[in-house]
């Protein structure tokens, strides 16, 4: 592949000279940040991309230095100590070190106009990346710039000199740059956790080299820019990358992240789990790929159903009945035997609500006290008006934990009555899918299995459920009473309230049966370690995954 | 070490004195009580005044005095004569004041006070210090308050009664406690202290006011403004040492001021509350039924330089005439506020002009041509380190709300002054046409 950057090379320095070598059963196949979003995803994009304020590893990730943002392009976390944050909480003005480059040809500092180019890549209707309804509901002028996006290019073959026109001539009200160095980003209404939102992957700076390219495209991907201790400099999509030291990254300017190695491997492996600790422990690999290392205090919902509530396949999912009957019908407790013969690394519980338990808005007693629905399922789907039955087609990635998790609760739900017609996609389609992405596969769907981990662990009400009631999305669902919930929930200035609020939303969406949870897992901090591995910290923000600018390796074997 | 210890008592002034040579004194003889440097222009005294040189020196001599001895310093400690000369300034009685460290620290021990409940409000501003807005947030996590601000308006042709309507459109049943500043630090808006109190009167609600830059400014009863509280700063227009606040808690209930009932308050003590039982009921008519001043002031051993040094600014300032003190700086404001306007444009005015109500000594503008600089904060801060460094002007920028406005917006901030000068108006203002010209 070829990639434009400087032509320096890094003197090694202090740089431990060995290759990391990680292996793992998730492929990875975006390192855009406007498309990259799951946590081995991130976990990548943490070597290779800087963001204004980022966490710091720790030994113990319950430690709160993990769990709050501190500077890292910005100087520090704007807040009204350092006159970055007014006393209104909607205005955050983001000083920007002087000394973080592009891995250009010709190196380039990284200014506040990246910052602002990033927001609008962020916006892009082509990725739609899966954070957007974060941001759209927080940052002024967000909701109506991706609209106003995504109608100027629909209709069009969507070209990247397409998609730059309209970024490059229209302004994002609440993003602006006063110079090279400060950025001011302007809020609907005051978010605590914004934050720990600028921290996120999909909020990194972007360079000027990138209007030149889709996001999330295969060419993007040959041309990608790096700001982060690391450059990719091979990358077969779904298989290997190998990253390797950016030499205008600067220890100095980069508070959060180390550059301790000659290269850092990224293999994908097509053995199970057992396997995968076998090769570990034979010194085949250091670390698990994508698999957390650490404890981190909340669980992740991993996998819980939604459905197509904009253009389904059949339309009986739009039926809350229907749904409910789905609901109703699956084991959970057969799915977490499933989940635990293939996740010997994770605490694996059956999951009855939205939010999962130890993040904010997560609603006891789990599971519910109430009573099961009056009748069997078969009877509840005759009475919702199909005494034939349904056909239903259900989407899920292609991964085989995955894929026998589809299988046990499709069986479940022939047992109703419901045929269940399952389609593996890759993770990137099966996002795509979901979020109506433009570069979306050209698949019919009713009911989709999906995945979230927590992107931040303080303060998180909103995370599981804001994107579930993005009605921009197929999944998305709209509900008047539930949008005058969320206005509540994001409105409210005491956080107490706004998980009250937040927790009110779950219930609706709970009653609707519009998610059906299946399984909450917490990584146990038992996942493999290399002989070589001295330290690994786990950071909550990936859900426990390794911090892999922080993992430590001995010289001897 | 001298153990001849300067009293506490040495302040009350004899009728029977004459008037000080101050009095008549012009404001050039006064300049020269205070440690100024002289190739600075002080333009930021809403920050941070300057100190007279006898305060410097009380500061210095109090805390030998005190030092290495054997002596009582816990009844000293009490200020109680003090407190009463600076009472009597302000037409109030030493169980009503005292004396603490900033006004910051007074509002946070007032509103840590107040008798709050899960579900009562509080009436607020958005232009309000960070410590206003700060512990009310900590008693809404605390108590489940729910706060109500407003954000008032900011221009040259603000009017007092939109203030007055804006804050009591916020006002519902639930209010219990309405809190503002009496002339706000970021836009220099002397809010309409005595009508929002009669507005407090009318829904029954306890005031709190930060009233940080009144003494030294203003010549004033404070219990004529009806308030509950009022907190003050010893160190801005009053000249005191830093770390010299005050604090007037309303102690007994005079009608034609205040004839709501005393509100329920839980001092926040060091020392001095019985250990058993409670103090008797609150009065409710003009004779205190105890020593709420007190309760605050009583701090075991305490600095006693703070309170002489804080008593001798307070003399000085009788001595020169607070009344006259007021006029000057007024004055001097809208001379100021007139070459500022010439220079600027009324546009650019952030502080009240029409209104004469709600003028003060502070001016805060954009000195900028382009609109969306207002919102630069880079440049404000560009603009007051340039007049800092390479004039010797110095001023403050601020940063605020604007109703209607989805941007943070910022000011330049100037002070007048007792000790500054018509020249250093015009000499300043003409330094900062230079230098926005030169920025924009």
């Amino acid at each position: 592949m070829t990639q434009a950057r400087s032509a320096a090379t890094s003197t090694p320095g202090t740089r431990q000279r060995h290759t990391l070598r990680l292996l793992g059963t998730t492929a990875v196949h975006q390192a855009d940040p406007a498309a990259a979003w799951s946590p081995a995803e991130r976990q990548l994009l943490r070597l290779t991309t800087r963001q204004l304020v980022s966490y710091r590893g720790a030994a113990d990730p319950t430690d709160w230095r993990a769990l709050g943002p501190v500077g890292d392009l910005a100087v520090d976390v704007p807040s009204t100590y350092n006159a970055g944050l007014g006393a209104s909480h909607r205005s955050y003005v983001a000083h920007l070190r002087p000394d973080v480059w592009w891995d250009t040809p010709q190196p380039r500092r990284i200014t506040a106009h990246d910052v602002v180019r990033g927001f609008k890549r962020l916006a892009n209707p082509v990725t739609r990346h899966p954070a957007l309804p974060y941001f759209r509901g927080t940052v002024r002028g967000m909701d109506r710039y991706c609209d106003e996006y995504a109608a100027a290019v629909a209709g069009q073959p969507i070209t990247a000199a397409l998609l730059a026109a309209f970024a490059n001539a229209h302004d994002l009200p609440g993003v602006f740059a006063l110079d090279d160095e400060t950025v001011v980003i302007e809020l609907l209404r005051p978010a605590l956790d914004f934050p720990d939102m600028l921290a996120l992957t999909c909020a990194s700076p972007a360079p000027a080299e990138y209007d030149a390219y889709l996001p999330g495209s295969p060419e993007l991907h040959a041309h990608l820019v790096a700001s982060g201790p690391y450059r990719i400099a091979a990358w077969q999509p779904g298989d290997t990358i190998r990253l390797e030291p950016n030499p205008t990254w600067r220890p100095e300017s980069d508070p959060v992240r180390h550059q301790r190695f000659d290269a850092v491997e990224f293999r994908v492996s097509g053995d199970g789990p057992r396997r995968l600790a076998d090769q570990i422990s034979a010194d085949v690999a250091d670390l698990p790929w994508g698999v957390p290392v650490g404890q981190v205090s909340g669980y992740r919902a991993d996998p819980f159903l939604v459905f197509n509530l904009r253009d389904p396949a059949n339309p009986a999912v739009a039926t809350a009945a229907v749904r409910r009957v789905i609901a109703d019908a699956i084991d959970r407790s057969a799915l977490a035997r499933i989940a635990r013969a293939d996740d010997p690394w994770s605490e694996i519980r059956e999951a009855y609500t939205v939010v999962p338990p130890g993040n904010d808005a997560h609603l006891p007693p789990d599971p519910p006290a109430e009573p099961p629905a009056h009748g069997s399922p078969r009877q509840r789907l005759a009475v919702a008006g199909h005494p034939d039955g349904l056909v239903l087609t259900a989407v899920h990635p292609d991964r085989a934990e995955e894929l026998a998790l589809a299988r046990a609760w499709a069986a479940d739900l022939a047992t109703a009555g419901i045929e269940v017609r399952l389609v593996a996609l890759n993770e990137a389609a099966h996002r795509a899918l979901l979020t109506g992405a433009a570069g979306a596969p050209a698949q019919r769907w009713d009911v989709s299995t999906t995945s979230w981990a927590a992107p931040w662990g303080y303060g998180n009400a909103r995370v599981f459920l804001q994107p579930l009631v993005d009605g921009t999305r197929p999944s998305g669902y709209r509900d008047e009473e539930a949008d005058r919930m969320v206005e509540q929930a994001v409105d409210a200035a005491d956080p107490r309230t706004a998980v009250a609020c937040w927790q009110q939303v779950q219930r609706r969406l709970l009653a609707d049966a519009a998610v059906v949870p299946l399984l909450f897992r917490r990584p146990t901090g038992a996942a493999p370690r290399g002989p070589r591995v001295r330290g690994a910290d786990a950071l909550p923000s990936l859900g426990g995954l390794a911090d892999l600018g922080e993992v430590r390796l001995g010289s001897e074997r | 070490m001298s153990h001849t210890v300067e009293s506490p008592g040495s302040a009350t002034v004899p009728a029977s004195v004459p008037p000080s040579p101050l009095r008549t004194a012009s404001w050039a003889r006064i300049r020269e009580l205070f440690a100024l440097d002289p190739t600075t222009v002080h333009l930021n005294t809403g920050t941070v005044g300057a100190m007279p040189y006898e305060v410097l020196d009380t500061v210095d001599r109090v805390t030998r005095q005190w030092t290495g001895g054997l002596l009582d310093v816990y009844r000293p400690a009490m200020f109680t004569e003090y407190r009463a000369f600076i009472g009597r300034t302000f037409g109030v009685d030493e169980d009503e004041i005292v004396i603490c460290h900033n006004a910051t620290e007074g509002v946070a021990r007032v509103i840590h006070g107040l008798d709050l409940r899960a579900g009562d409000e509080v009436v607020t501003t958005t232009h309000e210090c960070y410590s206003v807005l700060s512990n009310f947030n900590l008693l809404r996590n605390r108590h489940g308050i729910v706060m109500r601000t407003v954000t008032p308006p900011s221009g040259h042709d603000v009017r007092a009664e939109e203030i007055i309507d804006l804050v009591e459109s916020a006002i519902t049943p639930r209010t219990k406690v309405l809190s503002f500043a009496a002339i706000t630090l970021f836009t220099g808006t002397m809010f309409p202290v005595r009508q929002l109190c009669e507005l407090a009167h009318r829904h029954g609600l306890t005031t709190v006011i930060d009233g940080a830059l009144i003494p030294g400014m203003l010549d004033v009863n404070l219990r004529d403004y009806g308030a509950d509280f009022i907190t003050c700063s010893g160190s801005k227009f009053q000249c005191g040492p830093l770390g010299t606040g005050l604090i007037y808690v309303r102690n007994k209930v005079v009608p034609e001021s205040n004839p709501l009932p005393l509100p329920t308050f839980w001092p926040l003590i060091s020392t001095w509350y019985p250990m058993m039982g409670s103090p008797p009921p609150r009065t409710t008519n003009e004779v205190a039924s105890y020593n709420m001043g007190d309760y605050l002031q009583s701090a075991g051993s305490a600095n006693l330089a703070r309170g002489a040094a804080l008593t001798r600014a307070f003399e000085l300032w009788d001595d020169i005439g607070r009344d006259r003190i007021e006029r000057y700086v007024m004055d001097l404001a809208e001379y100021a506020r007139g070459r500022l306007i010439e220079a600027f444009g009324e546009k650019a005015m952030y502080s009240p002009g029409v209104d004469p109500r709600l003028r003060s000594p502070l001016i805060a503008f954009n000195p900028f041509r382009r609109p969306e600089d207002a919102w630069n904060i880079k440049k404000f801060i560009t603009f007051v380190k340039r007049l800092e460094t390479e004039h010797r002007i110095w001023t403050r920028w601020t940063e605020f709300d604007v109703p209607g406005s989805p941007h943070q917006h910022y000011a330049a901030r100037i002070t007048t002054h007792l000790f500054n000068t018509r020249d250093e108006i015009d000499h300043s203002v003409r330094t900062m046409v230079r230098l926005a010209e030169e920025m924009s």
